[in-house]
């Protein structure tokens, strides 16, 4: 009670100090910059997936190879949801000149209900997207079966017992693109139709699909109600398992908000520690004397605690307020390049605005602040009674602890939060050593330095640990400035070009071995330069190790449907040095390839629970075949280039049936050429990605932009932290400066003093905040985005030279106030 | 606790020591002292004699390195910090050298710290009252770069005698005040006292001051002696 009293009392002080007000400076851009981002990505998240969801022809495809009840659609419905469907089957369609196996699909109103269907007059024609779905009693066709079985538009092909008539070629489907190398040309007619064909019945391989699509609250009670409805044989398809180009690119964009925003967190952390600092330093006297006159030590902690607590709560509500602001502005800047009206954002991240705070203020200022337990009370009676520093190693592990609460829920990516935990805790050790080491040696130079050089140089080594926490600070400040000045630029331009103008926009799949020779030559004539030629072999995966495959053993979703699919296999004797390997090594011996072995994709051996060392036996062509994994594959599934989940030596897949796959970009004026090509080799299938590397290209660009967006936050947690930096020193300071000026200093002296100082400060910060930064951009494109890295060396310069003239600049100013303060006033007051 | 009996304070075999055992310094050294309740006592020494040092232990805000000092009949090694504070809560007054008064408080606000801390009623009321008695009922809502040294200390006044304590600690009231300044705080501390009949230990490097006590001792190197005028 008392304390809460001392506390109300002390608000109006507090609401003018500097170090409080520092301190809620940093807390509301670290809660500004989490709510901003968090009610921001919130949408776009939503927005993105949208886009993605063009992918799947709906927000989420539920399927299954029974029936799916009416009970269900009507459930959708009564939510508010948009619903379609579809059946596909194989079966053999026929005409006079022959008959050929199909795939199937029987659509429903309405279908698709996100993206659009593209057909054309006559195969490889030109493409215009579809009005509605094919009218009873027609069909639309793949480009492939109207050579194959001789037909043209308006031609009548036999499928069961209903004839109907040829309407269309079909250039792109939307949902197609989940199953690029489904060989079985598509043959897409009416779902009213499919009673009468009467194959219903006796189709065995019959898979039925319910697309909905709709705001995604409702969405998501749906899916929660599947969920808990769902019967075996049932799978649900939410944007996430679309493309993996799109899905790197999504996860990507997300991974970079989410470093930005927690990059804002750190800088603000860091700030929040060094004004705690400060605080505590400047509550000394204030707590040494309240115990004198008998207070208990937990109420001057509690009070201090509470004060501490209540500026949190008003910086936080202001960060919450600058969130809202912040994604608003964001919104209407960002908003029409989504197209779709984002959802309104909910009232969920004003708590987590609120409990980031608390977290950030708890974990970054609860050490350095609590330090006030151990004011000596002899303080009121000898002022050079100091209080005990606190513990680095507490500090940085609460600190740690914070961060990793945070950036836990923010990033949701354990590997992520790990890097960014592990980047963090080692950049402050760095900081830290490389600043302890710095005071030490400038202490030794010091005697070599000259006038003002000589007294700054002393002063910075007389205080080593208030020198190093500044070192730190200043480090820290402008190794955020510099990352968002140099190594941004280089990040995203990484990533921008991680999608080249001529990245691949066509797949050509199906080549036989023998064509193969020909088909190159005439691309090369065509002008087209094809990223490689690959074999192509299908296999089920039958075991791993000695334990046979069952796919119910599999946990459902990604990893069931790859045990219960056919792999595409290929081989090679050669690494592709776009691939990264992970684990063990590429058979680069001529050797090793004798044997039989496996590289594996990194990200599904995960699924798979897959390391090297293991066995695996895939059933190709009715025959077994077992290598052991000698390497895992990083593969770049947005690069647009053929890649395989498992290649295998040459001599393992000798004789088994392959076909070849290549891709290439194909500029606009050989689309003649290629539909020639598709003529001569009728077997050959292209398919156009180019739909979805534009997808992918705008997900960059409007990731990029965002993520701009987000780092003015960061931007400013960068400043606070070189404005607590400065402030740190500033009443030891003020005590200096008035014995320098009663000794007989001028201004101009203490001023040259001081300079000298600030600017040694702040060279030698920027020396290790562009080291830190070169490693900072290494770790965050090479580790984290996976984008190669290339270091510029004008970090040293701008570091160097702009932190020390910066530093210098920012110190003098905040120090001008000091020197026009009258000495004996100071000196007196202690 | 002993209130009623004639000694309020006591110290026996007081010993100070900082560092370690072979670059150790002695600052206070074996002191024995009792002040009888209602007494004023000086001490007089040259700077760095161990004064400071030997007022905080006798007040308990420091632990000695050996020896006991018995505060109202109470002995404080028994006691934790929070103990010792507990115990001058309300009972012990300060003045210090440096005035010490909370910089963003009022001179009211500092006067009632305290008394809340003692958990009197009519906190405010008291304050009012005691800073009237040292002529600054006009400045109460002045914070402490707004009033001048003299005044600064004299608000000190009024928060160390404000509770009524039984015993004040002054640690040169008048080092940082001129001279004509520092008699003046003088003679209302020494008015105040008598007023209350206040235990006084008084820090003091002016004889003139010490001689208005009634006992004077004198600090030398760690050393405690009774000086006889
Ligand atoms: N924690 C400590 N560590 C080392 N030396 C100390 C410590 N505390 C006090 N001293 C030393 O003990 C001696 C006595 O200090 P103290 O402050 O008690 O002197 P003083 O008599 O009050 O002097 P002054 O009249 O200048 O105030 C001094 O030499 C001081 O430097
Ligand atoms: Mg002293």
């Amino acid at each position: 009670m008392k304390a809460a009293g001392f506390a109300l009392r002390a608000l109006p002080r507090d609401l003018r100090s500097r170090e409080m007000r520092v301190l809620a400076m940093a807390l509301a851009v670290a809660v500004g910059a989490l709510t901003a981002v968090g009610f921001f990505t919130d949408r776009v998240d939503r927005a993105m997936g949208q886009r993605a969801t063009t992918l799947i022809g709906a927000d989420l495809v539920l399927e299954s190879d029974d029936p799916i009840p009416a009970e269900w659609d009507e459930r959708a419905r009564g939510e508010g949801l948009q619903t379609s469907g579809f059946v596909t089957f194989p079966t053999v369609a026929a005409t006079e000149a022959g008959s050929e196996l199909t795939s199937v699909k029987a659509v429903g109103t309405d279908y698709p209900l996100r993206g659009e269907v593209l057909l054309s007059g006559s195969p490889y024609g030109e493409e215009r997207p579809a009005r509605g779905i094919p009218e009873p009693g027609t069909a639309w066709l793949d480009p492939r079966l109207f050579a194959r079985l001789d037909v043209e538009l308006g031609d009548r092909i036999q499928v069961g017992e209903r004839d109907l008539r040829i309407a269309a070629s079909i250039a792109q489907e939307p949902d197609r693109s989940g199953s690029l190398f489904q060989l079985a040309p598509r043959l897409m007619f009416n779902r009213a139709d499919l009673e009468s064909t009467g194959l219903i019945s006796e189709a065995s391989r019959f898979d039925d699909h319910l697309l909905v699509a709709g705001n995604p609250d409702s969405l998501e009670r749906f899916r929660a109600w599947i969920d808990a409805n769902a019967r075996p044989g049932l799978e649900v398809q939410g944007v996430e398992n679309a493309r993996p180009e799109m899905r790197a690119a999504l996860e990507r964009a997300r991974a970079f908000l989410g470093l930005a925003a927690i990059m804002a967190v750190i800088l603000a952390g860091a700030a929040v520690a060094v004004a705690a600092h400060s605080l505590a330093a400047r509550e000394a006297d204030a707590s040494a004397l309240l115990r004198c006159f008998g207070a208990h030590q937990r109420l001057v902690v509690t009070t201090l605690l509470l004060r501490l607590s209540v500026i949190g709560v008003l910086a936080s509500a202001v960060g919450i307020g600058i969130g809202w602001l912040a994604q608003n502005g964001l919104v209407t800047l960002v908003g029409a390049w989504f197209g779709d009206a984002l959802p309104p954002p909910s009232l969920r991240p004003v708590g987590v605005g609120f409990a980031a705070g608390l977290i950030t203020l708890v974990g970054f200022g609860l050490v350095p602040v609590m330090r006030i337990r151990r004011v000596p009370v002899m303080r009121v009676l000898q002022h050079s009674a100091t209080t005990p520093e606190p513990s680095a190693l507490a500090a940085l592990g609460l600190a740690v602890a914070a961060l990793a609460v945070l950036v836990f829920y923010q990033a949701s990516d354990p590997a992520l939060a790990r890097w960014i935990l592990l980047g963090t805790l080692g950049m402050l050790l760095v900081l830290g050593l490389a600043a302890a080491g710095l005071v030490r040696l400038v202490g030794r130079l010091r005697g070599r330095a000259v006038s003002g050089w000589r007294f700054g140089l002393a002063n910075l080594a007389r205080r080593p640990r208030t020198s190093t926490v500044q070192m730190v600070g200043f480090g820290l400040g402008l190794l955020a400035l510099l990352l968002l000045a140099v190594v941004r630029v280089d990040v995203l331009e990484a990533w921008r070009n991680d999608v080249p103008p001529d990245a691949p926009n066509q797949f050509m799949v199906n080549v036989q071995p023998d064509d193969v020779e020909a088909v190159k030559a005439r691309l090369r004539d065509a002008g087209i330069e094809p990223a490689g030629f690959y074999p192509m072999i299908r296999g089920r995966l039958r075991a791993i190790n000695d334990d046979e495959i069952d796919p119910e053993a599999f946990a459902e979703g990604r990893a069931r449907r790859l045990v219960e699919r056919e792999f595409n296999l290929s081989w090679a004797e050669r690494h592709r040095p776009e691939n990264e390997i992970v684990a063990g090594e590429w058979w680069s011996d001529p050797a090793e390839r004798e044997r039989p072995a496996l590289s594996v994709e990194e990200g599904i051996a995960d699924v798979l629970g897959v390391e090297t060392g293991d066995r695996l036996t895939f059933d190709v062509a009715g025959d077994e075949v077992t290598g052991e994994v000698t390497n895992l594959r990083r593969v770049q599934w947005d690069s647009f280039k053929v890649n395989f989940f498992v290649l295998t030596t040459p001599d393992m897949l000798d004789g088994a049936p392959a076909t070849w796959i290549t891709s290439y970009y194909a500029p606009p004026d050989s689309r003649s050429a290629v539909d020639a090509l598709v003529r001569e080799f009728p077997g050959v299938t292209v398919l156009n990605v180019e739909q979805i590397l534009e997808q992918v290209r705008s997900i960059i660009r409007q990731g990029t932009r965002a993520v701009e967006y987000v780092f003015i936050f960061t931007v400013l947690a960068g400043i606070v932290v070189l404005v607590a930096a400065v402030q740190a020193s500033r009443d030891e300071r003020r005590v200096e400066i008035a014995l320098l000026r009663t000794l007989g200093a001028s201004r101009g002296r203490v001023r040259s003093i001081l300079g000298a100082e600030f600017l040694a400060l702040g060279a030698l910060a920027g020396l290790i905040a562009a080291s830190g930064a070169a490693l900072t951009g290494w770790a965050v494109t090479d580790r984290v985005l996976n984008l190669p890295y290339h270091f510029n060396p004008w970090l040293f310069v701008l570091g160097v030279g702009g932190g020390g003239l910066g530093i210098a600049l920012a110190g003098l100013l905040a120090t001008r106030p000091l020197l026009g303060e009258r000495p004996l006033a100071v000196l007196r007051r202690g | 606790m002993g209130d009623d009996s004639a000694t309020i304070l006591k110290a026996s075999n007081l010993t100070r020591r900082v560092g370690g055992p072979d670059t150790g310094l002695t600052i206070l050294d074996a002191i024995a002292l009792e002040v009888p309740r209602g007494e004023a006592v000086a001490v007089l020494g040259p700077s760095g004699s161990g004064k400071s040092t030997l007022l905080g232990l006798l007040a308990g805000l420091d632990a000695p390195s050996a020896g006991d000092v018995e505060l109202f009949g109470q002995s404080l090694s028994a006691l934790d910090e929070d103990g010792r504070a507990a115990l001058r809560a309300g009972r012990v007054g300060f003045v210090f050298q440096s005035f010490q008064l909370v910089p963003g408080l009022s001179a009211l606000e500092n006067v009632m710290l305290p008394l809340e801390l003692a958990d009197r009623s009519d906190v405010a009321a008291t304050a009012q009252a005691a800073l009237e008695q040292v002529g600054l009922g006009a400045r109460l809502r002045h914070r402490p770069n707004e009033l001048s040294g003299g005044e600064q200390q004299r608000v000190a006044l009024a928060r160390a005698f404000a509770p009524d304590p039984q015993l004040l600690f002054a640690d040169e009231p008048t080092g940082n005040l001129d001279g004509r300044t520092g008699a003046a705080v003088i003679d209302r501390l020494f008015e105040l006292r008598e007023e209350r009949g206040t235990t006084l230990v008084l820090v003091t490097h002016d004889e003139a001051v010490a001689r208005r006590c009634d006992r004077r001792l004198r600090m030398d190197d760690g050393r405690l002696t009774e000086a006889v005028a």
